[in-house]
C-alpha cells in the first residue's frame, strides 16, 4: 500500500495546489484550518509545505489574506480566493476531470 | 535537570529545554537554506514562527512553562519538512525595521571594569568613550559619590549573557531566525553541534583584571556585613523566644496584680515589637547577601518588599494597640493601689501616694524625674 502511495507522491505534490485552492474556496480559512481539513485526506501536509505554497499562490494573485484578530493569541492570516484564483480553480478542476476521464477511457 | 533557553517567537518569550532549542534552531536554519531563493522567504519564516509559537502555546499551561525536547520534536514533526514552492517571480517590498523595548544590561565585551559604561553606551547608542569620560568627570563634583554609584550599578545591573539580552540592550528584535543569521555570518559550520556549543561557551568574556578583584572585594564586604546583620537578627529572635518562654513559664508576676491584662496581650505586644525590629533586619540581611552573591533584583524582590513592608506596618499597629491597653491598665492599677508589683518588689512612684509601710528610695526607673520607692514583697 505504502509503495503505491509512494508512486503517487509527485502527483499528490502537484495536486496540492488544487487541493489548497479548493479548501480555501469554501470560505475564509486560516492556515491551521486548511491543514486540519487536509489532515483527513491523502493530501495531509504540514506548515513546512503549506506556508511556502500559500505564499507563492499569493504572489500569483490567486489568494489574498486579511489579518484577523483572534481571541487567543496574535492576529492570524485568513486566506480567501481572488477573482483570478476562482478562475484558476475552475480551470484546474476542469483539467483534473479531463485527466481522470482520460484515465477511465484508457482501459476501455 | 535540563538547561532552559528562552527564545522570542512572534514577540513572546518561550522557554525551551536546550536540546529542544537546538532542534528548533536546526529546523529553522534548514528552512532558511531551503527557502533561500524564495522572494517571500522572510514572510514565510515569520509565518513558521507564528505557527511554532501557537503550537508551543498548546504545550503550556499555568503550571507548566517550559517546552520539553520531546514536545519540540513533536512540533517540528507536525510542521513537516520545508518544501519550497518553485517560483521565479520578483520579491515584494520589505517591511521597515521595528523598534522594541530596551533593557539595560552590563556588557562585558571590551569592558574596563564591570561593563556598566559599555552597557549604558549600547543602551543609549553613544560612544563608550564618552560615557567613560562622563563617569570619570562626574567623580569630582559629586565628591566621589559617582564611584559608589558605579559600584552599585555593577552589582545591580544584570550582565548580558545571551544574544537575546544583547539584542534587548540595543532594542533590537531577536528571533530564532536571527540566531541562525548571526550564526551563519560568524561560523561557517553551524551544523557541527560541538563546535557551535564550544564557540557559544567561549563567547562570554570575563571581567577585566581590576574589575574582577574589585568585584570580589565589594561582594566580600557585602557578605560580611550581611552576616553581621544576620547574627543580630538571630540574637533578636533568641531574645523574643526566651521572652515568650519567660512569660509562659517564668515566675514574673508583673501581671498577676494587674489581673485585668492577660498574658496573651503581653505576648502579642512582645511579638509585635519583635517583628518591628526583625523585619527590617531580615530585609537588610537578605539584600546584602543577595548583592554579595551577585544575584540581580527582579520583580520577585519587589513583591517581597511589598509583603514585608505591609507586615511591618501591621506589626506597628498591633504593638501600638497592646501598648495603649497595657499602659491604661497599669495606670488604672497604680491609681487604685498606689504601687506596682514587679517580681518580688513593690514599686511606688511619689511617696505621697505610697501606702503605709517602709519604702526605700530607688534609682529613677522609667520616668527620670519621678521618685521611685520600693520594698520587698
Amino acid at each position: 500500500m505504502s509503495n503505491i502511495s509512494d508512486k503517487f507522491g509527485p502527483l499528490r505534490k502537484g495536486m496540492l495546489e488544487l487541493a489548497v485552492l479548493k479548501t480555501v474556496s469554501a470560505g475564509k480559512a486560516y492556515a491551521a484550518d486548511i491543514l486540519k481539513k487536509l489532515e483527513q485526506t491523502e493530501f495531509a501536509t504540514g506548515e513546512g509545505t503549506l506556508y511556502p505554497l500559500l505564499s507563492r499562490l499569493r504572489r500569483e494573485q490567486l489568494l489574498e489574506y486579511d489579518w484577523v484578530e483572534s481571541e487567543a493569541g496574535p492576529p492570524r492570516k485568513y486566506y480567501h480566493l481572488t477573482e483570478t484564483g476562482k478562475k484558476q480553480l475552475v480551470e484546474l478542476e476542469a483539467y483534473w476531470h479531463a485527466l481522470s476521464e482520460t484515465m477511465e477511457k484508457l482501459g476501455a | 535537570m535540563n538547561k532552559v533557553t528562552t527564545i522570542n517567537l512572534n514577540g513572546k518569550a518561550y522557554q525551551l529545554e536546550e536540546a529542544g532549542y537546538d532542534l528548533l534552531k536546526k529546523y529553522l536554519e534548514q528552512a532558511r537554506k531551503k527557502l533561500a531563493n524564495d522572494p517571500d522567504k522572510d514572510e514565510i519564516l515569520a509565518d513558521f514562527e507564528r505557527a511554532i509559537a501557537e503550537k508551543c502555546e498548546g504545550h503550556l499551561h499555568a503550571r507548566k512553562n517550559v517546552i520539553t525536547e520531546k514536545e519540540v520534536q513533536k512540533i517540528i514533526d507536525d510542521m513537516g519538512p520545508v518544501e519550497p514552492a518553485d517560483d521565479k517571480e520578483q520579491a515584494n517590498a520589505e517591511d521597515g525595521p521595528k523598534t522594541h523595548p530596551k533593557r539595560l544590561y552590563a556588557l562585558r565585551e571590551g569592558a574596563v571594569i564591570g561593563g556598566v559604561a559599555n552597557g549604558l553606551a549600547a543602551y543609549f547608542n553613544i560612544d563608550v568613550t564618552i560615557v567613560r569620560v562622563l563617569f570619570v568627570l562626574l567623580v569630582f563634583p559629586t565628591s566621589g559619590l559617582m564611584i559608589l554609584i558605579y559600584l552599585l550599578l555593577m552589582l545591580v545591573v544584570p550582565v548580558a549573557e545571551t544574544p537575546e539580552q544583547k539584542a534587548e540592550l540595543r532594542g533590537e528584535q531577536f528571533t530564532a531566525q536571527d540566531v541562525l543569521q548571526r550564526a551563519k555570518e560568524k561560523y561557517a559550520d553551524i551544523s557541527n553541534k560541538e563546535h557551535w556549543q564550544k564557540v557559544a561557551a567561549d563567547s562570554q568574556p570575563a571581567l577585566s583584571g581590576i574589575g574582577k578583584v574589585l568585584q570580589k572585594l565589594i561582594r566580600a564586604v557585602f557578605v560580611i556585613v550581611g552576616i553581621g546583620f544576620g547574627i543580630a537578627l538571630g540574637c533578636l529572635t533568641a531574645a523574643w523566644v526566651s521572652g515568650l518562654w519567660w512569660l509562659a513559664f517564668g515566675h514574673l508576676h508583673l501581671v498577676d496584680q494587674l489581673s485585668t491584662i492577660s498574658v496573651w496581650t503581653i505576648a502579642t505586644g512582645v511579638t509585635a515589637a519583635y517583628f518591628i525590629a526583625a523585619l527590617p533586619l531580615a530585609g537588610i540581611t537578605v539584600c546584602l547577601l543577595k548583592i554579595g552573591a551577585g544575584r540581580p533584583f527582579g520583580r520577585q524582590s519587589a513583591r517581597w518588599l511589598a509583603a514585608v513592608a505591609s507586615l511591618w506596618i501591621i506589626a506597628i499597629g498591633v504593638f501600638a494597640g497592646t501598648a495603649i491597653v497595657t499602659s491604661g491598665r497599669i495606670s488604672a492599677y497604680q491609681s487604685t493601689h498606689g504601687y506596682l508589683t514587679i517580681d518580688s518588689h513593690q514599686i511606688c512612684i511619689n511617696d505621697t501616694l505610697c501606702p503605709g509601710g517602709e519604702w526605700r528610695a530607688s534609682k529613677p526607673l522609667l520616668l527620670p524625674r519621678a521618685h521611685y520607692y520600693y520594698r520587698m514583697n
